[in-house]
């Protein structure tokens, strides 16, 4: 068995914030122990692009340093067809959907 | 003092009050903190917020004047405690309540720079509304995704301000609910 490691948009924002030294703290511990952070293709597209996010200093993420330095990867995209994947969506989708009152479908677009 | 704090509740006078307020974050900070951990002298005012001490008698005279902040000690040192607030403004469309939370927020974007230029591209409405979402963020009931959707920023934009809001949207959660 294996651990993967998955980060969301925000985790790259936190770090960014009020300390920009939270950053490369997170840098210096994933490179330590070897551990790479996967990112969705979603939050990649997310992290670059929006021009308008470059005016708050928490939106200039230094995260093209840790593609660079192979600490953040792009996670391949998951199978649908993969009864194991399906059934993970579908669980997750549901959960999601009890806790807000939202509806599965809006649980689609935010996850 | 019965008179003063009545002619604060004033719409008209309210709004001008109000208005001094978020444009100026310093008397803003003064207004929430006084609220939050009133009754409170001005010497402790001064030590915790780190405001000349001129400033801090002027800004404490003016809200009283307004009827937000009320003398609670008749000796020295006097104490000051704050009357929360709530003005309700409608235009054709929109309606948008002010109260402390959004004062509070307000009051950040002098060492926050992501509200400050949050403030410069959206507005006090625009921070009104992300500041409902960010409640909701705290409370984990919404992410950045929905919130970006709903008030059409990008999702990038949305985190930012989510998590700026955050430590306001924390402090001021039983008073949205």
């Amino acid at each position: 068995m294996t651990t993967a490691y998955i980060a969301d948009t925000g985790v790259f924002v936190r770090c960014g914030r009020s300390d920009k030294n939270k950053f490369q703290r997170l840098r210096r511990a994933l490179r330590q122990t070897g551990v790479s952070l996967r990112i969705l293709q979603r939050v990649y597209e997310e992290l670059g692009g929006d021009p308008a996010a470059d005016a708050y200093p928490s939106g200039n993420i230094p995260y093209p340093d840790g593609f660079e330095e192979g600490w953040i990867v792009v996670a391949d995209e998951l199978e649908y067809a993969n009864p194991l994947v399906s059934t993970v969506m579908d669980e997750a989708r549901r959960f999601i959907a009890n806790v807000t009152g939202f509806s599965l479908e809006t649980t689609h677009a935010v996850q | 003092m019965a008179k003063s704090s009545r002619t604060g509740r004033l719409p008209i006078q309210q709004l001008q009050t109000v208005s001094d307020l978020l444009e100026t974050p310093t008397l803003a900070r003064l207004y929430a903190h006084i609220l939050q951990h009133g009754p409170v002298t001005v010497s402790e005012i001064v030590d915790k917020l780190g405001i000349p001490q001129g400033t801090a008698y002027d800004y404490v005279q003016n809200l009283e004047t307004a009827g937000l902040v009320e003398q609670t000690h008749d000796q020295r040192p006097y104490e000051y405690d704050a009357e929360s607030i709530s003005l309700t403004l409608s235009t054709d469309s929109e309606t948008q309540t002010i109260r402390p939370a959004l004062i509070a927020a307000v009051a950040r974007r002098d060492e926050d720079e992501d509200i400050d230029v949050y403030i410069e591209r959206h507005g006090f409405d625009g921070l009104a509304v992300a500041l409902e979402y960010a409640y909701e963020y705290v409370d984990g009931t919404v992410n950045h995704r929905i919130a970006a959707r709903e008030l059409d920023l990008s999702p990038l934009e949305a985190e930012v301000i989510l998590q700026a809001l955050e430590p306001v949207a924390s402090e001021y959660a039983d008073a949205a609910a």
